[in-house]
Order: structure tokens, then C-alpha cells, then sequence
């Protein structure tokens, strides 16, 4: 019952109706998102966005879903409403009730995810769900360790639960998880202020069945699903058939000492897709493993970016998608493995798949990207009165090259999230930025050229209010500190990540933890992304604005596109 | 503005892509004028000075009765938008040359992999790079390279450049570097513009302050000769009327303001609506309630509670995608905060894959047009949908000087939509006007949802051209009770010119704990924000007894949060900051938080972001530019009725036809009923009560 044959007729439902109500449907989901970002506290809700909101019929399937989310949840969302079906039909619920969990085999991978779910009730019978999840800022446990083995150190843990119960909380529940986590006032705060989200969608499916006099979500649910589905086939079988491979090597090391490896073979067929990861590497004692939802979810938005990126997501848009990863591995880790950095993986999850396809769809892919993953980092210590400080931030990479323009430089990607101003760092830690600016030669030559990735520099000065005695403790999941970001039909490889204390290179690759001594300068040179074509190909023009520019140094660009000094001049400029 | 408080005549132009508008409030005898010319859009200013000659033709007392020209103009926001501007050079704190182009790290949307950043406005090679260096807290970490900075201007000078942006590492609080840098371009560079970052926009974040700043320099040469050129041309106007500018925060300042900063007034032209609309919800008394525009391409929405004009930070020009906030440049003035979709009167319809109505993005514009023009225009557009659905009277468009085909129109729904879905063209018609109602409604949701407010709390002021054929829809999509149309809500917003009053607003970054900051320190701020706001406000005024209204206020937040809260700043009667204000504030915003957000802690430090000053100059000429109430035409109100969808369900019913100005003062009519005016029609559903306000505008009651 929880799944519609994709080719049914919905000829049963107005046109009309169908499509002010879908309209409506993704409006409400956006809404409760706001919602959440509103009047969360913490920066991860407010400034990231890392939440997301789905709307599902009374059988749990989703009709939309906030298109803010967080890319971590659009694979795994639509999951959410069954498995919470399994654990309490319809018969278990009661108005007001509100579900909880953030077991990550049932979210999207580590426990700082909270899904919350409250039924939709007309008539005394559910007719639908709303589910919202949110990043909290601490769930217990270690933070955000890059030393755990086991997901018991990366916090508490809530099984699905009764978090409210007709619209009262659960006591004991709160109390639970008061005496587990650190700024219990703001953690409770948010998922209060998650619950009132989650409480408005209902209210507000509600308003729309009312005012389409609609008994059931059901039938609009099946056409959303049914259109989408189709909309999807079609784009799968624009392009070719076939069976595409593809190997991505990630920074870490497994046990045998070899680089951890995404193996994917794609099969086109048809009006469906199958991405299969045989082969890829086990799971490792690092918090790095990936449960399948998030392994779900990079790959569907891997798909979507390429075949179908203004597709809304819904039940129906990743039917034609069949995702088979060994259990065990990185992308299907079992319980117990900790998952808390689980993106250090899961992002590059969708260059394997471009780099696979890349046969099928030249005039849709990226080049590999230097910007994923992203380097997250912290930098904390102590002011010189003993006042902690901490510094979350990122530096990013370049993007790929793209079949007919440049790769964007040092940006987000996959995921969404914004830059700290080095005037806020400044002016909220003792720290001081030396310099921020684009990494010259980074991107891979190519008829199109990597973005470029960025060279960020922050001291621990002397003249500022440092303690002593008390080293800035610094620590970082890079990426391409090895493995470069690879360029695609002759197009060049980006150049490789670096870290230095003081100008000497550090050997960062499986995640970077020291310290930085009074006096010492910290730097991060992100990978720029994969070129794009033969650099052979590339117009003169766009050589000679990029000496121009700086973006490529002379020498580069004599090495990799023949480039002569005087040629804009002289107007002898040849390919 | 004249030292002669008697002038007669004001004037408010605004300039539209196809029409330049005037209004004209005669003072001695209350009339309003108004006029229209073609714009001139290679010099904007042609037309502009041909329409005030063409009014000094038409009224009596021209010469030595003109106070004032209210000017709005886009001609700053184009020259970005069609990069026109000045050959810009940026200089900056060495190691931070690129922040232009490293933004913020976003992409503006996170499924779109194919787009690129919108291009900076300086090339990387223009922008270079000085030796100086001052810290957070206002060390010099390293003195200007004064001799190194002369050679690079002796570059710049090579490079043919026209304008010169400065923007250096905290030079919001501390713009000694700056200050000295300007001196030594201003020498070195004589002719050429100049904009430092401390001036343009003295807050803290180095990409907001820098984009700000080279928005700046790059409009401002063009501006300078665009606001010389116009008050020449309105000097020999007998009595020397002063040529005053709308900025994007709603009020006006003098062109010598607009020429030094001229990022002040990019977002002018849609302020005036809604000041219009301000101004009718409060003599309707609505609290709260939401300005909603419908016009030919796109629809806005503006949230306004309190009589106040909301004003945001985060304005954008040039977004790469339309409507998607971070794709564009920040341009971080204060700006009144709308909200805009790409949805109005020429949006086309058309159906996806045989199964999908969609409306828009795609817009017929005023050319081709929609259908029912009959200037070329095949696609069916809303404003078809609207005929074709029985709302519109195909006789009465435009005051009845344009007459719109039927035919064409229901032709272009049955081919493009009605066919392709199998259904018929009256029902097609119908999903068409529904489902941009929907369209504007989510767009309106996200912006009340931003704001934390329902529907059900407040009401809908509709104005635009197509602004009241679809507000009653849309009211009843977000719960929305109570919607008034006022009087003229076709007409453009040169209108909303004539009611703004000078003004003035400074903010200045402070990112400090609250409790950390002495008093002296609040007060040392504002009493230099203070002198700069009444500065501008001292060259706009009509004599020396004007008072000045002033407010203090200050965004508070969590410490560590990005995003504050707007408070009142507690000051004693001189406008000075209290002792003990740092606890009074600390209340405050706790109360506001709690007041916002339904909870508050009090065991989180509470941060300073930023102060506010602004100041308005209470005006001695009468603002309100109310039109005289016109004695109702006498003659039969209701002159007919047609069968049209109700907004609400979708079910024909009779509707009565009732035609304006033939509508007298507490007269009451029960829905549904189409009231048709000069430049609109207002559609009123079944269970609705239209009353008629004292001035003339329409009060629409819903009954659920």
C-alpha cells in the first residue's frame, strides 16, 4: 500500500486542482522550514539551513519536501514516514501525538539529525504526516569527534518515541535528554521551536483538504508521485544505454593500508537507472561510514543535478532510481560504526557517478570537484584571561570544469553552507587572518578550467589575546590532500590540497588534529577542480584573461596551453 | 528645498521602462494632476524634462510655484544590471583582493551546478592590493605604504580608470587608512570618483561592505551627470524648485546626497507604492496588513505593521537568477523589504508535458503582449485568463481606452491550455487565474513566514493594475480577512513620491557583548551618526524651526547568532542613551525574542550587532496628498451582472457589476461583485462585504 504502480492513471483528479494544490503542498513545505530557521538559536539552523520538512499522504508517501533542505535529506526523507508507520500504524496515533529519532540507520546518518512527525488528522482518521528534521547544535557524546569508533560515543541516541503525546510533552523524554547534552535551555529550545514547525504543516494540510474539499491526500499524492516518476523516465531515456564504471580514491587509508575506494557501476536502461557500489571499500573504525539513506541521498542528488535539477522532490522523482550498496561497506555501514563525518565520503559520491557516466551525458557532467568535500575546521583555545574560544568554519575548493564555462571558485558543493568573514573572526576570536584569496594555478587546465580553490592563513600572533601557555588546538577533514580532483575528456587534474604550519607541509590526509604555538601561521590551500576538454582547445581569449587576471601564472599557462607572453599584443594568438 | 514654504506645485517622476510618470499635487487648490510621457531611455533625463515643461504649459502658476521635483529613478540599478558603469578600480588590504569574487562561498541555489557567480563589477586585474594592515580593535599592524599607493594610482591612471572604490580590513570602525588613502588618490587622480568603504557602508564583513562600495563607484559617475543634467534643466524654472531623490528606504534626501551615494537610491522605484499603501492603511487604521502589487510582469508583496516601513539590509541588484536571493550583488543600504515573483498580468500559460498547467516564468510583457491585445502576442496570458473568466470588461481596460478581443484570448486558453489538459476553456481560464493566485500566495507565505505572522492576523491593501482583480483570491489562500483597495490603485507609484518625507538613516557595525560596552561608548556612536544623518537632513530643510523626529535603535542578538533583533535604544529626552541602558537592553530583547520566537534564554550572553539612527524632518507642507473626495457620479451603482468563477471555489456564480466612481461613502454591497475603476477591477467572492470608506477606498469583509 505504500507504494503506487508508477504508470497509474490519475485521470480522477482535476488538473486544476492538481496543480494549485501541489503548488500549494511546496509552499507549506518551505514555510515550515522557515519556520525552523526563524526561530531556531543555533547557526547551524539559522545560517545553514541544515533541516528539511517532508509532507506525506496517510500511506507515507511524500508529496514534497522544503526545497531548502539540506542535500543530506532529500534521499532519506522519503523514507522517514514509512519506517514510522512500521513502528506505530495508524491505529498507535492519536492528534497532537509527535514521533522522534535520530537513529541514524533511520535518518540520514549521524545522530545530530532529529526527525520529528505528527499526523494530520480530518474526521477522526490520518490523513497524512508532516516530518521535519533539524541539526541540533549538541545531541551528547564527543563532539563531533574525528577519534570515534562506535556511534555510542557521537551522542544519545533516541529509538522512535512518543516525544509528544496529544499534544502534551513527554516528561520523561525531556528530562532523558536535558541531563544528556550540553546547553540543554537551547537544544530543548530548538526542538520545541521544531515541534511548532512540524504542528503548523499539519495544520496547514489541513487548510488545503478543507479548502479543495478533498477527503484524502492520497489520490493528489499519487498524482504528484506519478507525474514526477514519469517526468524523471523521460529524462533517463533521453540518454543512452549502457553500463558505466567508475573507481573515486578517497584520502584515507583502510586497514590494509590502501586508500579507501568508491566503486560504482552505473546501468542506464531504459527509463531506469541502477547505481550499484560492489566493491567499494569497507567500513573502517573512523567516523566516516555511511548508513544507505545519506549513500541515498548523493546519489539521487547526483542524478538530479545532471538529468533533472529543477525536479521537485517527491515520492515519485527517484522510483526510476535503484540504489544496491554492500551492507558493511562505507556506503552501508552497520550499527555500530560511527558516522558522525559521514560527508567525508558521501559527498563524493556524486563525482563517482559523473565520472562514470561522463560517456552518456558529456554536455551534462562536472569534472571533478576540489570543493567536495568541504573542508570544515575548528580552531579553539584560550583567550588570555582563560576565556575559552571556538572557531567553526570552512575553506572550499574549486568546482569542477563544466562543458561550456569555467568551474566556480572556492564554493559550496554539494551542500549549501556560508563563510566566516575573516572581520568576524577577528573581531570574535584572537586570532588573526593574514590573508584569504584565490590559489593561483589550482584548477586543471582544459577547453574549460577547473575553479580555482582558495589559500586561507590565520596566525596565532603574538600580539594578540592569546594564552600562552595554552596552544590553539586545530583540527580539519581536508580532501584531495592526495587524490586530485580529476579532470575529464583530456582535461587536466586539479592540483592537490596542502596544509602548513608555518610554510612546512602537513600530513593531513586521513583528517588534520594539532596545534598551533604563539606566533605560528596556519595554512589551507583547497584543490581547485578538474579541467573540462583538452587544454589544447581552450579559447586564446580566455588564456590571455586569465594571465590577465592571475588566475594562471605565465608559466602555467605556457606549460599547459602553449601560451606566449607577447601573443595578445601581437595578435598571434593560435590555439 | 525652496526657502519659500508657499509653493504650490510638487512634482513626483518616476521613470518606468515604457512611461515616464507624473503626479502633480496642486496645494492651493488640493487637485492632483497627472501626466505621462514616453521614457527616453538613453538619457532618461530628456523625458523627464520634457514632461515638466509640457506640465508647465498645462497649469497656471508654473513659474514661482514649483517647491519641489520628487525623483525616482532605476537608472543606477540598469547601469549594473547592463554593466554601463565607470571603469572601476577596487583597492584593498593586501591578501584580500578577491573577496569580490570569493562572496560568501554560496551558490544561490544548491541544484544548480551549471550556473556561475553574477561577474564582479571590478576584474580581478583592477583590483589591487595596498600595504596597510589594521587590526579588529584599531591597532596599526602595519602603516600605509603612502609611496607604493601613489605608484599604483599612477597604474590606474594607465588603465583609463574613471572611479576607485577603497575598501580595507575594518575600516568600518577604524577608517584612518582609508581616509589617507582617498587623500592620496583624490591627489594623485584628480577628476576621478571616489568611494570609501567607511562612507558607503560602515559595517563590519568585508565582502557586504566591499560589494557595497564598488556598486557604489561604479554608478557614480553617471549619476553625478544624470542629477547635474536634470537640475539644470529644471533651474530656470522661475523660484528655483529643488530636484530632491527617493532612496530605497523610503524617504528623500537632496541630489547632492545622491550624487556622493548613490547605492542609496537604486531600489527607489517600488518604494512608492508602498508608502501609498502605508499611507491608506493608516487611515483605514489596519494595523498590520500586506501591500500587494500585481502589475504586468511581476507581482510584490511588502509586510508593514505599526505604520512602519520595514527596512532591510540584505538588498541585491543584478541576481543572476531573477528572484533568488544571493545570486545577485549585495548592496547593503537600507532598503525596504519586499518580496517580488515573476508573476503578473503577461505571465504566459502554458502545459507541461500534456499533463502540467504552469504559469510563467515566462512573461508576455507589455510586447507582444497578451492575446487579447491583438498586437502580435499568441500565448495565453493571465491577463487572458482574466477576460476570458468574465472579470475583466473587455470594454472598460485602461479607463476604456484599450479594447481587448475575447476572442483572441479564449482562442489562445483553448489551443495553448485548455485543449492540451482536455478540459474546457472556461475551466482552463479558471486554473489559470487560480494557480497564479497560488503562485502569489506561497510567494506571500514565505515572506509573513519570515516575519512570524499568519494570514489570519492581518489584512491585504491591493493595488497594480492587477492587483485587485487577484488580491481576493489571494487574501483567502492565506487566511487573510480583510483587504481594502484604495482609491486609484491602477495608477503608478510617482504618487507614493509625494508622501515620503525627508529622511535619513545611518547604521554603524558594533559586535561587542552588551554588557561589555559603556555607556559612553553608545553614546559616542550615535552622537556621530547623529551629525551625518542631520547633515543630509539640514540641506533638505524648508526653515529653521522644522523639528526633527529621531529614533535610536539597535539590532540585539544571541551572542554568536548572525541575525538580530531590532530594538528601541532607551534614551533620556535629550536623545541621549541612559546609564544602566546595557540591562534595559538586555530586557528588551529578551522580551522581543520571547515575544517573537514564543522563548527566550537568560543564561546566553546578549551581542550587539549593529546601530540604527535615523531621523525624518517633520514637515511644515502637507504631506498627506489626499485627493479630494469627488462627489460619487449620480447614477445607478450597479449596472449589471455577469457569471464568473467564484475566487474561493471555482463554481460560476452571478456576479454584480458595480462601477466605481459611481460608489458614494458607507454604502455597503454583499459578494460576489465586480467593481470596475479607471486602471483595475476589484473581483469581491461570495461571503464578502464591501463597504465604502469616508476617502473613497474599499473596505472588502470576509465573512470565514
Amino acid at each position: 500500500m505504500a507504494t503506487t504502480n508508477g504508470s497509474s492513471s490519475h485521470s480522477d483528479i482535476d488538473p486544476i486542482v492538481l496543480t494549485s494544490v501541489w503548488t500549494r503542498v511546496q509552499a507549506i513545505a518551505d514555510e515550515v522550514g522557515t519556520s525552523i530557521a526563524r526561530a531556531g538559536f543555533s547557526t547551524v539552523l539559522r545560517e545553514n539551513h541544515d533541516f528539511s520538512c517532508g509532507l506525506f499522504d496517510e500511506n507515507g508517501t511524500m508529496l514534497a519536501q522544503s526545497s531548502q533542505s539540506a542535500t543530506g535529506h532529500i534521499g532519506a526523507m522519503p523514507y522517514l514516514a514509512r519506517t514510522m508507520l512500521e513502528h506505530f500504524p495508524h491505529e498507535d496515533w492519536e492528534e497532537g501525538d509527535v514521533f522522534i529519532t535520530n537513529d541514524p540507520w533511520i535518518g540520514c546518518g549521524h545522530s545530530n539529525d532529529l526527525y520529528l512527525g505528527t499526523p494530520v488528522y480530518r474526521d477522526g482518521s490520518i490523513v497524512g504526516f508532516v516530518i521535519t528534521s533539524a541539526h541540533q547544535m549538541d545531541i551528547g557524546g564527543r563532539i563531533a569527534s574525528t577519534e570515534a569508533r562506535e556511534v555510542y560515543e557521537e551522542g544519545i541516541l533516541f529509538p522512535p518515541l512518543k516525544f509528544y503525546r496529544r499534544g502534551e510533552p513527554n516528561h520523561d523524554l525531556h528530562e532523558m535528554l536535558r541531563s544528556n547534552v550540553r546547553f540543554a535551555d537551547q537544544v530543548l529550545g530548538d526542538m520545541r521551536a521544531q515541534v511548532g514547525a512540524t504542528f503548523l504543516g499539519a495544520q496547514r494540510l489541513g487548510e488545503v483538504l478543507d479548502q479543495y474539499r478533498l477527503a484524502s491526500l492520497a489520490p493528489v499524492a499519487e498524482a504528484i508521485t506519478a507525474t514526477s516518476e514519469r517526468r524523471m523516465r523521460e529524462e533517463i531515456a533521453r540518454i543512452p544505454d549502457g553500463e558505466f564504471e567508475n573507481v573515486v580514491r578517497i584520502d584515507v587509508n583502510d586497514a590494509k593500508g590502501e586508500p579507501l575506494e568508491i566503486r560504482v557501476r552505473v546501468v542506464i536502461d531504459g527509463d531506469r537507472i541502477i547505481c550499484d557500489f560492489e566493491g567499494t571499500s569497507d567500513e573502517v573504525d573512523k567516523p566516516i561510514n555511511c548508513v544507505l539513506n545519506y549513500t541515498r541521498s548523493y546519489t539521487v542528488l547526483g542524478i538530479k543535478l545532471i538529468l533533472a535539477p529543477f525536479l521537485p522532490n517527491n515520492d515519485g522523482s527517484y522510483r526510476p532510481i535503484e540504489i544496491r550498496a554492500p551492507e558493511g561497506s562505507i556506503l552501508n555501514t552497520r550499527f555500530p560504526a560511527a558516522c558522525h563525518w559521514r560527508h567525508f565520503v558521501g559527498l563524493r559520491v556524486p563525482d563517482a557517478i559523473f565520472g562514470a557516466i561522463k560517456d552518456a551525458v558529456p554536455d551534462r557532467i562536472l569534472a571533478g570537484s576540489g570543493a567536495s568535500p568541504v573542508w570544515l575546521f575548528t580552531m579553539s583555545g584560550r583567550r588570555g584571561d582563560g576565556a575559552p574560544f571556538l572557531l567553526n568554519a570552512h575553506v572550499m575548493g574549486g568546482l569542477g570544469a563544466r562543458p561550456d564555462v569555467d568551474g566556480v571558485s572556492a564554493v559550496t558543493y554539494p551542500p549549501n553552507v556560508r563563510d566566516i568573514p575573516a572581520e568576524i573572526i577577528e573581531t570574535e576570536t584572537p586570532l588573526l587572518v593574514r590573508h584569504r584569496q584565490l590559489r593561483q594555478d589550482s584548477g586543471g587546465a582544459g577547453r574549460f578550467r577547473g575553479g580555482l580553490g582558495e589559500e586561507f592563513s590565520i596566525s596565532a600572533w603574538e600580539d594578540g589575546d592569546l594564552d600562552p601557555s595554552w596552544p590553539v588546538a586545530i583540527s580539519v577533514f581536508p580532501g584531495h590532500l592526495r587524490e586530485p580532483a580529476t579532470g575529464v575528456f583530456g582535461g587536466a587534474d586539479s592540483t592537490l590540497g596542502e596544509i602548513t604550519i608555518d610554510d612546512v607541509p602537513e600530513d593531513g590526509a586521513a583528517g588534520h588534529e594539532g596545534r598551533l604555538s604563539l606566533g605560528q601561521t596556519l595554512t589551507y590551500r583547497t584543490p581547485g577542480g578538474g579541467g573540462y576538454g583538452s587544454p589544447a582547445e581552450r579559447d586564446p581569449q580566455l588564456v590571455e584573461a586569465d594571465v590577465r587576471n592571475g588566475y594562471v601564472s605565465v608559466a602555467a599557462a605556457k606549460e599547459s596551453y602553449g601560451y606566449k607572453a607577447d601573443s595578445a599584443t601581437d595578435g598571434a594568438a593560435d590555439g | 528645498m525652496t526657502s519659500d514654504g508657499a509653493g504650490r506645485y510638487r512634482i513626483g517622476c518616476d521613470v518606468g521602462g515604457t512611461f515616464t510618470d507624473f503626479i502633480v499635487q496642486d496645494n492651493q487648490t488640493g487637485a492632483i494632476h497627472h501626466h505621462k510621457v514616453l521614457t527616453t531611455p538613453n538619457d532618461p533625463s530628456e523625458a523627464v524634462l520634457t514632461g515638466i515643461r509640457e506640465l508647465g504649459e498645462r497649469l497656471d502658476g508654473w513659474d514661482g510655484g514649483v517647491a519641489h521635483v520628487v525623483h525616482g529613478t532605476t537608472l543606477a540599478v540598469n547601469a549594473v544590471i547592463e554593466r554601463k558603469g565607470a571603469n572601476t578600480a577596487l583597492l584593498t588590504t593586501t591578501g584580500f583582493r578577491d573577496i569580490l569574487e570569493l562572496r560568501r562561498h554560496l551558490r544561490s541555489d544548491v541544484y544548480d551546478i551549471r550556473g556561475s557567480h553574477v561577474a564582479p563589477l571590478v576584474p580581478r586585474h583592477l583590483r589591487l592590493e595596498v600595504t596597510e594592515r589594521i587590526y579588529t580593535d584599531g591597532r596599526v599592524l602595519q602603516p600605509l605604504d603612502e609611496d607604493a599607493l601613489r605608484s599604483l594610482c599612477r597604474r590606474l591612471a594607465d588603465e583609463g580608470v574613471t572611479s576607485v572604490a577603497v575598501s580595507f580590513l575594518h575600516a568600518y570602525a577604524h577608517p584612518q587608512h582609508e581616509r589617507l588613502a582617498g587623500t592620496i588618490v583624490r591627489d594623485e587622480l584628480p577628476g576621478v570618483s571616489l568611494s570609501l568603504s567607511h562612507e558607503v557602508h560602515p559595517e563590519v564583513k568585508e565582502f557586504e561592505r566591499t560589494s557595497t562600495t564598488v556598486a557604489n563607484a561604479y554608478v557614480k559617475p553617471i549619476i553625478e551627470g544624470y542629477v547635474d543634467r536634470l537640475a539644470e534643466g529644471i533651474a530656470p524654472i522661475e523660484g528655483g524648485p529643488a530636484l530632491v531623490m527617493m532612496h530605497s528606504g523610503g524617504g528623500l534626501i537632496d541630489r547632492g546626497m545622491a550624487r556622493e551615494l548613490p547605492v542609496r537610491v537604486m531600489e527607489s522605484g517600488p518604494v512608492g507604492g508602498v508608502l501609498q499603501s502605508q499611507h491608506v492603511g493608516a487611515r483605514t487604521a489596519l494595523e498590520a496588513f500586506v501591500a500587494f502589487d500585481m502589475g504586468g510582469t511581476t507581482a510584490k508583496g511588502c509586510y508593514l505593521a505599526d505604520d512602519e516601513l520595514p527596512i532591510t539590509m540584505e538588498f541585491e541588484v543584478d541576481r543572476a537568477l531573477r528572484f533568488r536571493a544571493g545570486s545577485g550583488l549585495p548592496v547593503a543600504v537600507p532598503t525596504v523589504d519586499l518580496v517580488e515573483v515573476g508573476a503578473g498580468g503577461g505571465s504566459i500559460a502554458s502545459v507541461l508535458d500534456g499533463e502540467l498547467l504552469q504559469v510563467g516564468p515566462e512573461s508576455a510583457g507589455a510586447s507582444p503582449g497578451p492575446a487579447c491585445y491583438r498586437q502580435g502576442g499568441e500565448q495565453p496570458t493571465v491577463t487572458d485568463a482574466d477576460l476570458v473568466t468574465g472579470y475583466l470588461n473587455p470594454g472598460n481596460f485602461l479607463g476604456g481606452r484599450m479594447q481587448l478581443d475575447v476572442e483572441a484570448a479564449e482562442a489562445a486558453i483553448a489551443r495553448h491550455v485548455a485543449e492540451p489538459l482536455g478540459i474546457s476553456t472556461d475551466r482552463a481560464a479558471w486554473g489559470v487565474h487560480e494557480l497564479v493566485n497560488e503562485e502569489m500566495a506561497a510567494a506571500l507565505r514565505g515572506h509573513l513566514a519570515e516575519h512570524g505572522v499568519e494570514g489570519h492576523d492581518i489584512a491585504l491593501v491591493a493595488y497594480g493594475g492587477a492587483g485587485p482583480v487577484h488580491a481576493f483570491g489571494v487574501a483567502r489562500k492565506l487566511g487573510i480577512k480583510r483587504m481594502v483597495v484604495p482609491r486609484n490603485a491602477g495608477v503608478g507609484s510617482a504618487r507614493g513620491f509625494l508622501l515620503a518625507p525627508p529622511s535619513y538613516q545611518v547604521v554603524r557595525s558594533l559586535r561587542r557583548r552588551v554588557d561589555d560596552v559603556e555607556t559612553a561608548v553608545f553614546a559616542d556612536g550615535f552622537d556621530a551618526m547623529r551629525v551625518e544623518a542631520r547633515a543630509v537632513l539640514d540641506r533638505m530643510r524648508d526653515g529653521d524651526d522644522q523639528p526633527v523626529d529621531e529614533r535610536l535603535t539597535i539590532d540585539l542578538s544571541y551572542w554568536g547568532q548572525d541575525s538580530g533583533i531590532e530594538v528601541d535604544f532607551p534614551v533620556d529626552d535629550d536623545g541621549n542613551p541612559v546609564d544602566g541602558c546595557q540591562k534595559i537592553l538586555h530586557d528588551r530583547f529578551l522580551e522581543a525574542y520571547r515575544e517573537r520566537l514564543g522563548q527566550a534564554y537568560d543564561d546566553v550572553p546578549v551581542g550587539v550587532l549593529r546601530l540604527r539612527y535615523r531621523a525624518e524632518l517633520a514637515d511644515s507642507t502637507d504631506r498627506s496628498s489626499d485627493e479630494q473626495v469627488v462627489a460619487p457620479v449620480d447614477a445607478e451603482v450597479v449596472v449589471g451582472n455577469r457569471r464568473c468563477p467564484d475566487p474561493t471555489s471555482g463554481d460560476h456564480v452571478d456576479f454584480a457589476v458595480l462601477v466605481r466612481d459611481r460608489l458614494a461613502p458607507g454604502e455597503r454591497h454583499e459578494g460576489p461583485l465586480i467593481v470596475e475603476d479607471d486602471d483595475t477591477t476589484v473581483v469581491v467572492g461570495t461571503d464578502a462585504v464591501l463597504s465604502v470608506a469616508d476617502e473613497g477606498d474599499l473596505i472588502i469583509d470576509m465573512a470565514t
